[in-house]
Order: structure tokens, then C-alpha cells, then sequence
């Protein structure tokens, strides 16, 4: 019982970074059908700030976790303005093979201005440990769940209230009808990279809390992949679900299997629901009238 | 349907200013696929215009010269003016021209799928800059088309070809546009629902002042909501009269409304007088 309650909240802790770094994803390819192979880098980059910001320029772990994030939309907005707006029109591919240059310089630039050494992330998320029903918990881990709840629901708000989160749906849907409604295409993308870079930054942080700083934690971006295969494409909740899940799986796997098979199982699990569901579980069907 | 032709009794006006005006309009797709050459119409304020002709004449291509949708089809207005208002604006961009209060209601419909029909109604507005005029004019909508109203929770996705066609209409009217362009509105909807959206489209036309342009392969029906007509033809204007005039022209009689073949509207398609085709280009 105790080991099963530690491996449900690290692979539960695990899994809400997945799905911080899957949400983005999961924007950008909806507003634009463009696969982001940056999204560990954005990650990695925010992380990297809000260790310059409070452990370099010394600011108080509030501000410099709201610094962090206002770098990260300024960030989102400007690679969307350089990298990507010049692309409009051209075929996605072309865009996609720019997010994969892209990854590879947000690494060289974290590498270039912070070295290849890990370094101590400040952590600001209380490190010591909870005693739920007389197991001991870590209370960062514990913390990261509900932060990343908050993100997520914050999400849905926005693309179910807001204007621009209507139409960024809209335009996922179909984004010439979405065109003749005046919605700007560029803006709804710059919106897109802004989220995606947020939601990246704050899943850095908690990385950088629950497991240290170092270049490397941009592999998170590699698991992004099975988990929005598994939620499906264009889904935020199966964003959020199959990072729980992959989370869950890679634990109980690695704790009652053995280390080594954690890293296979999920993409097992993958292959196994994609035969069943190959929109993936939450994926949008085509809607098909009777 | 309406078997005779012709306007709804009384509901001319004095038709003089001139809201939409295009000029030798050339329009390329890929830069080299000439299909508008040197096309010229105007619009009158406050009109119901149809633009009518057979497949692939250019018209769905005239509407988004007009309303800017060229573009995510690589194509372009090579040459020509199109003027709104006094204002040319072949040169903006969609967004600019949404603004300016022209909408397309296009061809298929188009509607959101996974959007509920409030949601593509909202989207509608969504160039609007008085946003607290929404609920009313959503309303407004509603109250010409009252199958919308119990559906608005529902992802668009669902609704039947003419509910859709009635929301595509609706979120046009959303946004408040001052020209509206409909491309096909009555594409694959039964005779009965068609007849209510076009009467839904008359009503618009005189209560809320919305100046129309309609394109259409079903002639008739948009000859008898029309106050002016155009007919195209690979490119080109070929006839330009008022409706009453074009309804009673023998050769759009033949090609367009079937009317010799007793009983049934026959399409252009079927009809073998190529030599009177010719007459209208030369
Ligand atoms: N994106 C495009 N690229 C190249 N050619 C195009 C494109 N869109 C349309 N065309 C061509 O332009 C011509 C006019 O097309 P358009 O869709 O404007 O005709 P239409 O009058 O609306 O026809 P329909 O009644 O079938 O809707 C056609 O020959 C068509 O093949
Ligand atoms: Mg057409």
C-alpha cells in the first residue's frame, strides 16, 4: 500500500509535466496542424529562466515565476512572428521541419548561455514530506497536481468562454470559414505559441522543483508523443489523460516490474488502445450525420 | 416552390447608389489560370443582386474576389479595381474587408462543426467591436430562425443540411455586414426548405437593409427574389438586366429555368443550342 501510494503520486506528478508539455502541443497542432518538435525545448527554456530570475538575479520565487511566465509569452509570440508567420501558406510540412531546427537552437542557446552542467533549481515548492494515511509523501510531488489542475482548467475556460478561444476552435475546424469571420489566422497561431510556451514554462518549473535543473530535461519532449497519441491529437482533456496515464504506467512498471520495461510499457498500452480507438481515446471524430 | 417569376409584390425602391462596383476584374489562380477576364458588375445599395451561370463560370471566384478569400486558394486580383463604397479594396486582406461590412456566407455552408450554434453564432460577431449588442442581435437571429433556438447547445455538426444553411445565414447576419454575398445557398436543400430561406433572405434584405449579392445555378428562384441579374459565363458577364427582364429572355428561359420542357426545370447541361450559347459571348 505504501509503495502503491508513493507510485501513484511520482508517476502522477511525472505525468501532469507530460501533459503541461502535451497541452501546447495539442494548441499548436489544433490552431495550426503544425506537430511542434520544440515542445521539451520551450520546456527546458522555461525552466532555465525562472532559474536565472530567482537563483541568478536573486528575485523572490513569486516574481520570478511571474517574470518566467511573461518571458514565456514573449517568447511564444516571437518565435511565431520569426519562425513560423513567414511560412503562412506554405505547406505545414515545412513548418514542421522548422519546429525541429527550432528545438535544436533553444538547446544550443540554454547550453551557450547556462553550460551542460545541471545546476540546483531553487525550489520554491515545499520539499519536505506529508503523512497521508501514514505514508510519507513527497509534498513538492503532491503540490505539482494541483498546480497543473489549475493550468488546465484555466485552459478550458479560455477555449470555451473567451473570444479568441472560440475562434482559435473555430479555426480548427475550418480555418478558411473561419477566415471570412474576420478571425486573423496569424494571430490565432501567435495566441496558440503563446499558450503552448506558458504551459511549457510552468511545467519546467515543476520539473525543475520535483527532479532538477539540468540540459537533458528536454527528453520530457519525447514523451509528449506517446502521451498525445494516446489522448488523441487535437484533445486537451486526452492531453491531460494520457499524461496521467503514460505518468502512471512508466511508475507502476518501473516499481513492480523493474526499471528498464517503464520505458517500453507505455508505448505497449499505446499500440494496444490506438487498435481500439485509432483517433486515439479523446481524439475528434469526424462528425458524420444520419 | 413558387412556380411563377418575378418580384414579391410592391417591394421595389428607388435602387441608384452604386455600394459595390467591379471593374475589368482579372483574377488568377497559381499565376497562371486565368478564370475572371475582365469582369465588371456593380451592386446597388440596398438590392438584391443575382449573379447566375453554369458551373465553373467564375462566380464562386467573383464572391471572394470581392470578399478577399482568394488568397488561401493561391489566387489573386491581377488586374481590374473593386471598389466599396467609394473605397478600393482588392488590395486588403480578408480580415480588413470583414470590417469594412462585407460577409460571405460560402458555398457548402461552412459551418463549425464542433462548435455549438451559439458558438458559430458568437464567432459571427467576431470582428464586431460593439460586442454588447451580441445577445440581442443573437436573439434577432433566432427570431428568424426559430429551429436555431433549440439547437444552441448543440455542435453545428448535428444539425441537417438546411439548419446549417440557416445558421451559416444567421452568423452572417451576426456580424451586421452591410453587403452580404451568398454563394449557393440553396445547394442540396429540398425545394420546401429552400423556399424558406429565401423568403428568410427577402426579409433580411428589406428589414435590416442588408444589400445582397446571390449566386446561383438555381435561376429561377434567385430571379424571384432579385431585383437586378447578372449572368457569367467563363469568366465574363454575358447579360445584365433586371430580373423581370432576364426571367422573360428567351434564352435564359431555355438554359436557365427549363421552361420549354413542361414540368420539369432542365439544366443548362441539357440543352443542345450551343449557336445561341455563342450569341452571348459575341
Ligand atoms: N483554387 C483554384 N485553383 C485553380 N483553379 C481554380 C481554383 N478554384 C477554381 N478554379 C477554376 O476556376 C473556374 C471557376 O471556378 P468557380 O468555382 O469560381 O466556378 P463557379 O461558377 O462557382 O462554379 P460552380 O457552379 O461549380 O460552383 C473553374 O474552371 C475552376 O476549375
Ligand atoms: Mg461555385
Amino acid at each position: 500500500m505504501e509503495v502503491f501510494l508513493q507510485l501513484t503520486v511520482s508517476g502522477l506528478s511525472n505525468g501532469m509535466v507530460y501533459a503541461l508539455a502535451a497541452v501546447g502541443f495539442v494548441v499548436i497542432y489544433k490552431a495550426s496542424e503544425v506537430i511542434n518538435f520544440a515542445q521539451g525545448e520551450l520546456l527546458l527554456f522555461g525552466a532555465y529562466l525562472s532559474f536565472a530570475s530567482i537563483a541568478q538575479i536573486g528575485l523572490p520565487w513569486g516574481v520570478g515565476v511571474a517574470l518566467t511566465l511573461v518571458l514565456a509569452v514573449a517568447i511564444g509570440l516571437a518565435i511565431e512572428r520569426l519562425v513560423l508567420r513567414p511560412l503562412i501558406g506554405e505547406p505545414v510540412i515545412s513548418m514542421i521541419m522548422v519546429t525541429i531546427g527550432l528545438s535544436g537552437v533553444l538547446r544550443a542557446t540554454v547550453n551557450a548561455i547556462w553550460g551542460p552542467r545541471p545546476r540546483t533549481f531553487p525550489q520554491f515548492l515545499p520539499s519536505g514530506g506529508v503523512e497521508i494515511a501514514g505514508v510519507v509523501l513527497g509534498a513538492d510531488r503532491l503540490i505539482v497536481i494541483p498546480t497543473a489542475a489549475v493550468i488546465f482548467v484555466l485552459l478550458g475556460l479560455f477555449f470555451r468562454y473567451t473570444r479568441d478561444g472560440i475562434a482559435m476552435r473555430a479555426v480548427a475546424d475550418d480555418q478558411q470559414a473561419a477566415l471570412s469571420m474576420g478571425i486573423s489566422i496569424p494571430r490565432i497561431f501567435a495566441v496558440a505559441w503563446a499558450l503552448a510556451a506558458v504551459s511549457a514554462a510552468v511545467g519546467g518549473m515543476m520539473l525543475g522543483n520535483i527532479v532538477g535543473l539540468s540540459p537533458n530535461i528536454s527528453a520530457i519532449g519525447l514523451r509528449v508523443f506517446p502521451v498525445v497519441i494516446l489522448g488523441g491529437l487535437d484533445s486537451i482533456a486526452g492531453a491531460v489523460i494520457g499524461g496521467a496515464v503514460i505518468g502512471l504506467l512508466e511508475a507502476y512498471t518501473g516499481g513492480y516490474i523493474g526499471n528498464g520495461l517503464n520505458l517500453v510499457v507505455p508505448f505497449i498500452v499505446l499500440i494496444l488502445v490506438l487498435m481500439v480507438r485509432p483517433y486515439g481515446l479523446f481524439g475528434k471524430p469526424i462528425i458524420e450525420r444520419v | 416552390m413558387a412556380p411563377g417569376v418575378g418580384f414579391p409584390g410592391g417591394r421595389r425602391r428607388p435602387l441608384r447608389t452604386r455600394v459595390l462596383e467591379l471593374s475589368n476584374v482579372e483574377v488568377l489562380y497559381d499565376d497562371v489560370i486565368l478564370v475572371l477576364k475582365g469582369l465588371s458588375l456593380t451592386v446597388a445599395e440596398g438590392s438584391i443582386t443575382a449573379l447566375l451561370g453554369p458551373n465553373g463560370a467564375g462566380k464562386t471566384t467573383t464572391l471572394k474576389a470581392i470578399s478577399g478569400l482568394l488568397r488561401p486558394d493561391d489566387g489573386e486580383v491581377a488586374d481590374g479595381t473593386i471598389s466599396f463604397r467609394g473605397h478600393d479594396i482588392h488590395k486588403l486582406d480578408a480580415t480588413a474587408i470583414v470590417r469594412q461590412g462585407i460577409f460571405q456566407v460560402m458555398e457548402g455552408r461552412r459551418v463549425f462543426e464542433h462548435l455549438t450554434v451559439e458558438e458559430n453564432l458568437l464567432v459571427g460577431a467576431y470582428a464586431r467591436t460593439d460586442r454588447a449588442a451580441i445577445p440581442d442581435d443573437t436573439q434577432k437571429v433566432y427570431d428568424y430562425f426559430p429551429g436555431l433556438e433549440t439547437r444552441a447547445k448543440q455542435q453545428a455538426g448535428y444539425l441537417s443540411g438546411g439548419e446549417q444553411q440557416m445558421l451559416a445565414i444567421g452568423r452572417a447576419l451576426m456580424a451586421r455586414p452591410s453587403l452580404m454575398l451568398l454563394d449557393e445557398p440553396s445547394l442540396g436543400l429540398a425545394p420546401r426548405l429552400v423556399r424558406t430561406i429565401f423568403d428568410v433572405l427577402v426579409r433580411i434584405n428589406s428589414e435590416e437593409g442588408t444589400t445582397m449579392l446571390v449566386v446561383e445555378q438555381n435561376a429561377r428562384l434567385a430571379l424571384s427574389i432579385a431585383h437586378h441579374g447578372y449572368v457569367m459565363e467563363r469568366g465574363r458577364i454575358v447579360l445584365d438586366a433586371t430580373s423581370k427582364e432576364l426571367a422573360a429572355n428567351e434564352d435564359v428561359k431555355e438554359f436557365y429555368l427549363g421552361l420549354t420542357e413542361v414540368g420539369h426545370r432542365r439544366s443548362y447541361r441539357d440543352v443542345k443550342h450551343y449557336r445561341r450559347r455563342k450569341r452571348w459571348l459575341s
